[in-house]
């Protein structure tokens, strides 16, 4: 990859290791490493540290206390951060709710909400999707009356990740039943600690716990916590969306994989006997996902390259998405298959993140199967790779 | 465009190139000469007024000193405009074994009349049927090869042939040599290819080639980097074809209509076009990389980097050339099958492309093994 072909580039990437050797402890990230789930004290404990260095919000504006970095020097940071197996950042209020409380949000709004975020003090998730309004998420129902001077919430919102970490809650809801579709959204924040939030768990496939759904009956909302013009949210939620583009390639988690991946299947195996890599066809799909990792790679720094000219990305970017999350499930599948049948046996204590290690096997083939099972929602999650073909062909190819 | 083609606009050629490609080579053009072929050599000498032929050979040599993104550039718009002239085996492969290998007599009977057109060349590499032994001060050619591309108007054919030893045992070595076409023992029967280039198969039947056309004796690493130029250039000319590819796909769903609208208002369809789409983004990357790999060759060591490089690309290129060569020639209907409309023909070259200079499969095995290397830790006895 050509992203540390400059000599200031090399030396911001010492810096980040430099860092990172000193700071993120060797059970943490081995608990990174081994794709275990990651409970919330995990995440806190890296991102209080990053925090203190005043780097947790580092893709935020110098004005908003960010560092100052460049396109190039944050996605290095990332980069830097999967090589070493630092847990993911919470996104959720770093880099979803923080940016359109910059853009949109009153000045109280400003001073109550930013810094925590930064500090990693309060933690947020983001309430949109709901049972009938997943890819039609315009026609969300979850209504918010106007009684005085606050607003009252009805309804339920579902596959809210971290829901029960939460907060807060940055939500979507509909004050205006009359209008169209998007023209009667608002955009609010939500006390989690409102009296009328439930918040029930969704157990995914593997096993884990991440999703919910949120039931709100009668919650009260403060106007103050409404973000923008009442009815204007959909323009909140539509700002959201045109940042991060490079990110939803998933470019560091197909790097990791493909880590794991060269490890396993090049592996010597105690005892002798073949390692994955011996079978030629397994050999040939491995290179398969290489090859198509290097071309990813090379498209991102390529729309890396434009953003640091202030070039706009286009709706291609899109694409990044879909191919970055195949890619990604593409990885997990090959990793699966190389650690063979024993990634059958359920380690379930392990792959919650609450064992040492599996009572058998390696730590790798203990969570290849739950992995490649839980990450079957990338290509569902974030804008589904159906919707995200849609984009391409209306805004980049004009084909309707 | 990936910024990695980014000085297309500045190269000397590349405005030249477009000119040919779009309003002299046009698709017209190309059918007529393939009707009635071009024994003049029209095309070629034109490609010669322009300096094209003497682009990728050292000012040393008379050429033009132009780098390998340069060729790659010429490579991309003959892709597009389908130019059926032997430029890559021709001039870049065999004129590139003699501008390195040959010495300073060598140079002077084959680059000035290949600079100029008026002498053809042709490649023959096929080293698990080509032999050479050792005759005199020269060396004794026999074998066969059944793929030389531009062979059928070739003049001299550059050929690489194993070595064997006197009792016919044979060595890791490669000999490279000339031999011109009136070579007693030397036989050539000329064809058309399916893509509308041309190619003969040889048969050499004891051809004695004196010292004085002996280009090496130790030409493995020469061929390997020739072949490598020859996969990577044949990415780039399929992205030119791929451009086309999907341009003309892209046009015809918007403008096509069927049951009262637009085929392009079907989904099923708007997210195959996306798919191709995306594939002929990360296709020119990965060609723009291979080429990038060539020019950083530079002392020609780090081998592995390189082949890495070139293979990784030919492997995603020949992918791509074979899902937007299908889906072209699909979403075109019927009239994707006929020989009347163009987009059947960049189907045609985009087969050929992936075909060449190793298939997918051929560089899978090679980056296999490379990462093999890479990975596998040698325990030392």
């Amino acid at each position: 990859m050509n992203l540390l072909e400059r000599e200031e580039d090399r030396r911001f990437a010492d810096e980040v290791r430099a860092f990172v050797s000193a700071h993120l402890p060797a059970a943490l990230a081995h608990k990174v490493g081994t794709e275990q789930y990651l409970d919330k004290p995990d995440v806190q404990v890296w991102q209080a540290a990053l925090a203190e260095r005043g780097w947790l919000a580092y893709t935020w504006p110098e004005a908003y206390g960010g560092p100052g970095w460049t396109p190039r020097q944050q996605f290095i940071f990332d980069a830097v951060c999967t090589e070493m197996d630092c847990p993911p950042l919470n996104p959720m209020g770093l880099r979803m709710v923080a940016p359109v409380i910059q853009r949109y949000g009153t000045p109280w709004q400003k001073e109550r909400f930013l810094e925590p975020i930064r500090q990693s003090t309060e933690w947020w998730c983001q309430g949109y999707s709901e049972p009938n309004a997943g890819s039609d998420l315009a026609s969300l129902a979850t209504r918010a009356e106007r009684r005085g001077d606050r607003y009252v919430v009805n309804g339920q919102k579902i596959w809210t990740s971290y829901a029960h970490w939460a907060d807060w809650m940055f939500c979507l809801v509909r004050t205006d039943r009359e209008a169209k579709a998007q023209r009667g959204i608002s955009f609010l924040l939500i006390d989690m600690r409102s009296p009328g939030i439930e918040v029930r768990p969704i157990v995914q496939l593997d096993g884990v716990h991440n999703f919910n759904q949120v039931f709100f009956t009668d919650v009260e909302v403060p106007v103050a916590q409404l973000v923008g013009e009442e009815n204007q949210g959909w323009t909140c939620a539509k700002y959201l969306l045109s940042h991060e583009r490079l990110e939803t390639a998933s470019l560091s988690a197909c790097q990791r994989t493909m880590r794991r991946l060269k490890q396993v299947a090049f592996a010597s195996r105690e005892g002798g006997g073949p390692t994955p890599a011996d079978e030629p066809l397994f050999l040939g799909r491995l290179v398969d996902a290489d090859v198509r990792l290097t071309a990813l790679e090379l498209r991102v720094l390529d729309f890396l390259g434009r953003q640091d000219h202030g070039q706009p990305l286009g709706a291609e970017v899109s694409e990044l998405k879909i191919r970055g999350t195949e890619l990604y499930q593409y990885t997990l599948e090959l990793l699966m298959h190389a650690c063979g049948e024993s990634s059958l046996a359920y380690h379930r204590d392990f792959v919650l993140g609450q064992a040492e290690q599996p009572s058998a096997g390696s730590d790798d083939a203990a969570t290849a199967a739950t992995r490649y099972f839980n990450r079957r929602c990338m290509s569902i999650l974030g804008g589904s790779n159906e919707i995200q073909r849609n984009v391409v062909a209306k805004a980049a190819l004009g084909l309707y | 465009m990936s910024a990695v083609w980014a000085d297309d606009a500045q190269s000397m050629f590349a405005d030249s190139v477009e000119r040919f490609v779009t309003q002299t080579y046009t698709f017209e053009h190309r059918q007529q000469r393939l009707r009635t072929g071009d024994p003049d050599r029209r095309d070629w000498r034109q490609m010669a007024e322009m300096g094209w032929l003497g682009l990728p050979f050292p000012e040393e040599v008379g050429g033009f000193g132009g780098s390998w993104q340069d060729v790659a550039l010429l490579m991309r718009r003959f892709g597009r405009g389908l130019v059926v002239e032997p430029y890559l085996p021709g001039v870049v492969l065999s004129g590139g074994l003699i501008a390195s290998l040959g010495q300073g007599a060598q140079h002077q009977r084959y680059l000035p009349p290949l600079i100029d057109g008026s002498l053809q060349l042709a490649l023959a590499h096929e080293t698990g049927t080509l032999r050479a032994c050792p005759d005199g001060g020269g060396l004794g050619l026999h074998g066969h090869a059944a793929m030389v591309w531009g062979g059928a108007t070739a003049e001299a054919f550059v050929v690489a042939a194993r070595l064997t030893g006197d009792l016919g045992v044979e060595t890791d070595d490669i000999a490279i040599v000339v031999v011109e076409r009136d070579s007693p023992g030397l036989a050539v029967t000329g064809f058309p290819t399916v893509d509308g280039h041309q190619a003969a198969s040889i048969r050499l039947t004891d051809v004695r080639v004196p010292a004085d056309r002996v280009l090496t004796r130790d030409g493995a690493a020469a061929l390997a980097w020739t072949r490598d130029v020859g996969a990577a250039m044949v990415c780039a000319e399929g992205i030119g074809v791929m451009e086309v590819l999907f341009e003309d796909t892209l046009a015809y769903l918007k403008e096509r209509r069927q049951f009262g609208k637009p085929l392009a208002s079907h989904q099923a369809l708007q997210h195959r076009l996306v798919d191709m789409h995306a594939l002929w983004r990360e296709a020119d990357g990965m060609a723009a990389m291979a080429v990038q790999a060539l020019d950083a060759t530079g002392s020609r060591d780090d081998v592995s980097a390189r082949a890495m490089a070139v293979s990784s690309a030919k492997v995603h290129v020949a992918g791509a050339l074979r899902q937007l060569g299908q889906e072209a020639v699909q979403l075109h209907g019927a009239i994707g099958v006929t020989d009347e409309f163009r987009i059947s023909h960049y189907f045609k070259r985009a087969t050929s492309l992936s075909l060449q200079y190793g298939d997918a499969d051929h560089h899978r095995r090679r980056c296999g093994e490379l990462l093999k290397r890479r990975h596998t830790k040698t325990t030392s006895p």
